[in-house]
């Protein structure tokens, strides 16, 4: 296949003619017939596609070989036009391609079997003008994220990356949408077989319609039988600038603000741009901070419920008695009262994101504050559960790509079922699992889990804590790149005052 | 074959989840059983009474303490009898202390220490105590005091800040079942208010109580068989113009060191005591004002001390009971030790005892 | 033979530390202390030590063997049939199969006991059974590297949160039971010696885990760490054991090791033995992962048998034992009956295939 996709297989060998002829029966392709006098040209074009005012201007062109009383055919009105890229008999396959881009399809007569010429009028109209990352927020460091055309978000790549070795590859793919699907990666960093998987990966797919680069992430991923992301998928320029300089590499298609970059580990999730551009210190403890977030928000409610129901030997004395004053009167047994409340919770969530914005930030106050509150008065749980499940609520979006964020969230539910039934041994039991479904992860063909198992010990200066830049001076090693050295970090000359005063 | 293989193994995974979720172990939701945190067993009459202290945890910060109580022939059956008279089921996981009463100490408890410790619910750091008169009735002096853990938490303080040594389970049963020492107690005696309070150590030999030590006894065999930092001492003085004189210490500091020196047949040891001491309060007509005063005093501070340990080993040795544990030292200082041998020749061991008192400036002194 | 193993499926060196450590430290943790120091007392740790240098030399002779062979026959299997001829190879290979899944059966057995005593006693079995026979298809059906994965985080769990308990516990340790040193006669200590090094017996692992290790040659390093940090934990739990409970009660007390922990008392929670008995599931389900790969493993390179279905038969076998067995009392008998053929089969057949090893051509 040379272009990837397939193509729809009656148009295989279709002439221009009937490719127009296709196109006519919708409403919004017009087939203008313009005369010069001498000779009459038509313009074919969806007139939804091309830029008015740039028809404007070829049309002046039209008007300007007229009075300039040439000859007349199609050259010479190409000749005024001011726009380039125009090709001249084009093959249909190419027509067919380009008309969808805000192509124009000029030609002499009624015939478009014979000289024709496309020539580009495309509109850029319905982006988005702002390429703020609402999605991933940062309080310091640039802001500038990706939006829904492609050409831009090149440009902006590019425009950080000024070198040449910043490789651009272009795959079709959708049998309807025909996107455009790029993939970057950087030549002499990027490990050749990682790029070679990559794109016999997008090569391959079969599909109709591409909305978001998320569904070739779970089409090409290495196993769709899992709640965790195998690539991170990022609409922030720097994330992706930095995947691609440790030798990863980036997709995205036409239409979507996101790329998703490969192979990744699990710690890539946890990787916040913040944590470099905060000195490493604070860096390291924000990331662990964030770890730590993640274990509670898996955990704590299932711990709630293994404690509350079967170990009441564990709780110290000095908590037991709250513990127990604040189960007083609740009827239901903690597994259902945890679920009711993570439900609720998640309810939240969903309604959330969908409610328009007035009524949301009203409708928010009543759930959060008043039906937490009234649940405690009626006694359908207890105010210590509403805190735990709140927080966990919340840690589990501390996680910077909200993808991980919603895996944590799926997976406490079969944990709290778990707890439910076994107590701390389901809780046990369920880590058990997670530890073995991550180790069997693999993302581009690499382990999930990396550089803690398979062990790689010098890759673990950027994973758990984000050592200082002085440090950082080599690439991780488990991506294979083609090169290892990033910078040469200078040695620190501390002179101590001490000694020299 | 891998078709059939393939639907076995996607329907195993529900299949198996049913049968999990019928399975559970059996819960004990927190709020839906009575949880006993203390016990106690008494004899009265040829029958065994046992009492549970019980809390109530219905409002706020405060709990209802209840107290059940019920008696058969044998010490085993206590919590199935129990649980007939409660409509929440008893679990005793928490079971922070158990309360024996004197009657039934002298009995001997070493089948309930044995029921204790093979019990997996228990907690090793349960703690054991002995009532001056039935454990019914000290605990239920405490029923109205808001706390089913009052007299756990008498005992945990007084052993942090007091003499009183706190025994846990394990302690004790280290005790038991070592051949060189014998486990003690806490005594927890009435006062005059009806109102429960730490009155001594009660000794043990093998599992049968023997005696009690009281007053400064109690601070004597602490200060014999551990390291302390805390502990009051009344010390009397010389009369000097009639009245008597009292000095009232507080052990800052004290370090026991033994040494054996001879293993057998007739053991002998040499007990030093490393003590700094503060003077809490004292009499108003004793003055120390220079360093040959202080050194006076410190030399009679230590000749009392000196006196009340050997007195008090004297009458262990007489008990035959070694709550200091003398034997377990020269188990582990000599080679092939014989605790019958050695237990044999108990009475007649010797002990010399040398006291070093370093008395420390505490507040002004004129 | 097939050839040595293509990269997709070996792991580097230094995961041979996880797994040698995996099967060098068992379920006997919990109890050993028991058993081992019943007659030696307070100069068991003389027993350990010496327990552990028998395992060094035991390691340092397999990897002579290993080195000896070419690269696709340094396995277990390939080395009986060379040395052994085809039918009486053939049998020991089977031998070692049973053995194999005999230990991890025990292992369970042994586990799902301590469970059943300690956190569950009126629980019904079954439902757990079946739970575990689904994560153990699980983690096994993924092959060496996911089963050197659940090694790796089991052994970190324990090293990250079991061992810096023992700290808590120093308030509650008799140091002076320590003492006298060297009390007991060498018969005595020679006997705790071999009841502690049935403790290591799972240490011919390495034997069939060899071909997957990348330059395997080099590897031994990590081997001799692996024992090492055995010894270390054993020692650590055996020193604490003599100073925290009295001679007498040591004998009385049915698993030491949790009985310890059980005292330890933290901010939030009090029997901190429930969270390091539900730590132990991960470690056990590597030591039953590792001894039930072996033995597919084993099976698929001497009979052909597709590990999988050799996966799914060996953990029906184990069901219908449990079914058949479900007698606890029985579980010690059982383990002693391992621990003695475990001697014949790894202690005299090792030293065994060195010497012929060393009086046969080097191959490879």
């Amino acid at each position: 296949m040379g272009n990837g996709g397939i193509d729809l297989p009656e148009q295989k060998r279709d002439s221009r003619t009937d490719i127009l002829d296709s196109c006519k029966r919708s409403v919004d392709f017009v087939t203008t017939p313009l005369s010069t006098g001498k000779l009459e040209f038509s313009f074919s074009y969806y007139k939804t596609l091309i830029d008015e005012e740039a028809l404007g201007h070829l049309l002046h062109a039209l008007q300007a070989s007229t009075q300039a009383k040439e000859s007349g055919d199609l050259n010479s009105l190409l000749a005024h036009a001011p726009m380039d890229g125009i090709e001249l008999d084009p093959d249909p396959q190419r027509v067919r391609k380009l008309i969808f881009k805000g192509y124009l399809l000029a030609y002499p007569g009624k015939d478009a079997e014979g000289e024709c010429a496309l020539i580009p009028l495309p509109a850029k109209k319905g982006l988005r003008s702002s390429n703020e990352t609402d999605m991933e927020f940062s309080v310091v460091g640039p802001k500038i994220g990706f939006i829904e055309d492609l050409d831009t978000n090149i440009h902006l790549l590019r425009a950080q990356l000024n070198t040449p070795d910043l490789l651009l590859k272009e795959i079709v793919v959708g049998s309807v949408s025909r996107s455009r699907v790029a993939m970057l990666y950087i030549d002499g960093i990027a490990n050749d077989e990682n790029v070679a998987k990559m794109e016999k990966r997008l090569r391959d797919i079969d599909f109709d319609v591409v909305f978001d680069t998320s569904q070739l992430d779970q089409i090409i991923a290495d196993n769709s039988r899992t709640p965790f992301p195998l690539f991170t998928t990022t609409e922030r320029r720097d994330r992706v600038v930095y995947a691609l300089i440790t030798g990863q590499v980036a997709v995205i298609s036409e239409g979507s603000p996101y790329f998703i970059t490969g192979p990744s580990t699990l710690f890539d999730f946890f990787l916040s741009p913040e944590d470099y551009f905060l000195p490493w210190v604070l860096g390291s403890f924000f990331r662990m901070i964030r770890i730590f977030g993640v274990i509670f928000s898996l955990f704590a409610s299932s711990f709630y419920v293994a404690l509350m129901t079967y170990h009441y030997e564990v709780i110290p004395k000095e908590l037991l008695g709250r513990l127990i004053y604040s189960r007083e009167n609740v009827p239901f047994a903690p597994f259902l009262e945890v679920l009711f409340l993570e439900i609720t919770v998640e309810f939240l969530r969903e309604a959330g994101a969908r409610l328009p914005s007035r009524i949301g930030q009203s409708l928010g106050i009543v759930g959060g504050v008043i039906l937490g509150q009234a649940a405690v008065e009626a006694s359908l749980t207890s105010n210590i559960l509403i805190i735990i499940v709140s927080l966990s609520a919340l840690t589990s979006f501390v996680t910077p790509i909200y993808k991980m964020s919603n895996a944590i969230r799926f997976l406490r539910f079969p944990i709290i079922l778990l707890a439910a039934v076994w107590g701390s041994l389901g809780i046990a039991i369920g880590v058990c699992f997670l530890l073995v479904h991550l180790s069997k992860l693999r993302s581009l063909g690499y382990p999930y889990t990396v550089p803690f198992f398979p062990v790689r010990a010098k890759d673990l200066k950027d994973s758990l804590v984000r050592s200082s830049y002085s440090v950082t001076g080599s690439r991780p090693s488990y991506l294979k790149p083609a090169s290892m050295r990033r910078y040469k970090p200078k040695a620190e000359r501390r002179a101590n005052d001490f000694d020299e005063e | 074959m891998s078709r059939a293989w393939k639907k076995v193994r996607r329907g195993a995974a529900p299949a198996l989840l049913t049968l999990a979720l019928c399975g559970c172990g059996s819960s004990q939701i927190v709020d839906r059983i009575s949880l006993v945190q203390t016990a106690g067993y008494d004899r009265q009459e040829g029958k065994i009474v046992t009492s549970m202290l019980i809390g109530e945890y219905t409002e706020q910060d405060k709990t209802k303490v209840k107290l059940l109580e019920t008696d058969s022939y044998n010490s085993f059956d206590m919590v199935p009898l129990l649980n007939r008279q409660t409509n929440k089921p008893i679990e005793y996981g928490q079971m922070k202390l158990m309360l024996f009463g004197k009657a039934y100490a002298e009995h001997g408890i070493s089948h309930v220490l044995k029921m204790l410790s093979r019990d997996v619910k228990v907690q090793n750091r349960c703690l054991l105590a002995v009532a001056d008169t039935s454990a019914r009735e000290t605990m239920a002096a405490t029923a109205d005091s808001d706390d089913t853990l009052f007299l756990t938490n008498m005992i945990e303080q007084n052993s942090r800040t007091a003499e009183l040594p706190g025994k846990n389970l394990q302690e004790v049963m280290y005790g038991y079942y070592g051949e060189g020492r014998d486990f003690y107690l806490p005594y927890i005696t009435m006062n005059s208010h009806r109102r429960p309070q730490a009155g001594g150590i009660a000794l043990f030999k093998e599992d049968r109580l023997v005696a009690v030590a009281k007053g400064a006894e109690m601070l004597y065999l602490k200060l014999l068989s551990e390291k302390t930092r805390a502990g009051m001492l009344l010390v009397p003085l010389e009369a000097k113009g009639g009245s008597d004189q009292y000095l009232l210490l507080r052990i800052l500091n004290s370090r026991p060191s033994w040494t054996l020196r001879t293993g057998g047949p007739a053991p002998s040891f040499k007990i030093a005591l490393h003590m700094t001491v503060g003077i809490k309060s004292i009499s108003d007509s004793i003055k120390i004002e220079d360093v040959s005063q202080a050194a006076q005093m410190e030399r009679t501070i230590e000749r009392f001390i000196e006196n009340g340990l050997s007195e008090f080993i004297a009458k262990c040795q007489k008990l035959r009971i070694d709550p200091a544990g003398f034997g377990d030292y020269a188990r582990t200082h000599r080679r092939h030790w014989d605790s019958e041998a050695f237990y044999a020749a108990y009475p007649t061991m010797k002990t010399e005892v040398r006291v070093r008192a370093k008395l420390m400036q505490s507040g002004t002194i004129d | 033979m097939d050839k040595s193993k293509s990269d997709k499926y070996t792991l580097s060196a230094v995961h041979l530390f996880f797994l040698l450590y995996v099967s060098l430290v068992g379920a006997g943790l919990m109890d050993f202390q028991r058993h081992v120091a019943a007659l030696s007392e307070q100069d068991t740790w003389i027993a350990v030590l010496a327990a552990s240098l028998f395992i060094v030399l035991l390691i340092w002779m397999m990897y002579g063997i290993l080195k000896r062979q070419e690269a696709s026959g340094a396995h277990l299997v390939a080395v009986n049939k060379r040395y052994f001829g085809s039918v009486v190879g053939a049998a020991l290979n089977l031998c070692f199969i049973l053995y194999f899944l005999w230990g991890a059966f025990l292992t369970l057995r042994f586990y799902l006991h301590v469970i059943e005593v300690w956190i569950f006693p009126e629980m019904n079995q079954w439902p757990l059974v079946l739970c575990i026979f689904v994560l153990l298809y699980y983690t096994v059906s993924g092959g060496i590297q996911t089963v050197a994965g659940i090694c790796f985080w089991g052994t970190l769990s324990i090293f990250l949160f079991v061992l810096p308990q023992t700290v808590l516990v120093f308030p509650f340790l008799h140091p002076q039971n320590l003492m006298p040193a060297i009390d007991h006669s060498a018969a005595a200590i020679f006997g705790s010696t071999r009841l502690m090094a049935q403790q290591f017996l799972g240490c011919v692992a390495l034997m069939a885990v060899y071909p997957f290790i990348k330059d395997g040659a080099r590897s031994a390093k990590w081997a001799y760490l692996a024992a090492g940090a055995a010894a270390f934990i054993y020692i650590v739990m055996l020193l604490i054991s003599i100073m925290f409970f009295s001679p007498q009660q040591l004998k009385e007390t049915v698993w030491p090791t949790l009985s310890i922990v059980s005292i330890i008392h933290v901010p939030l929670m009090q029997r901190l033995e429930y969270v390091v008995l539900n730590l132990w599931l991960l470690k056990m389900v590597s030591n039953i992962s590792l001894g039930l790969w072996a033995a597919c493993h084993s099976l698929k390179q001497q009979l052909r048998v597709r590990p999988r279905i050799a996966l799914a038969g060996a953990l029906a076998l184990f069901l219908l034992l449990f079914f058949l067995d479900n007698d606890p009392g029985d579980t010690r008998k059982l383990i002693d009956m391992y621990a003695k053929t475990g001697e014949l089969l790894v202690f005299s057949y090792i030293p065994l295939v060195f010497v012929i090893s060393r009086f046969s051509a080097k191959s490879g």
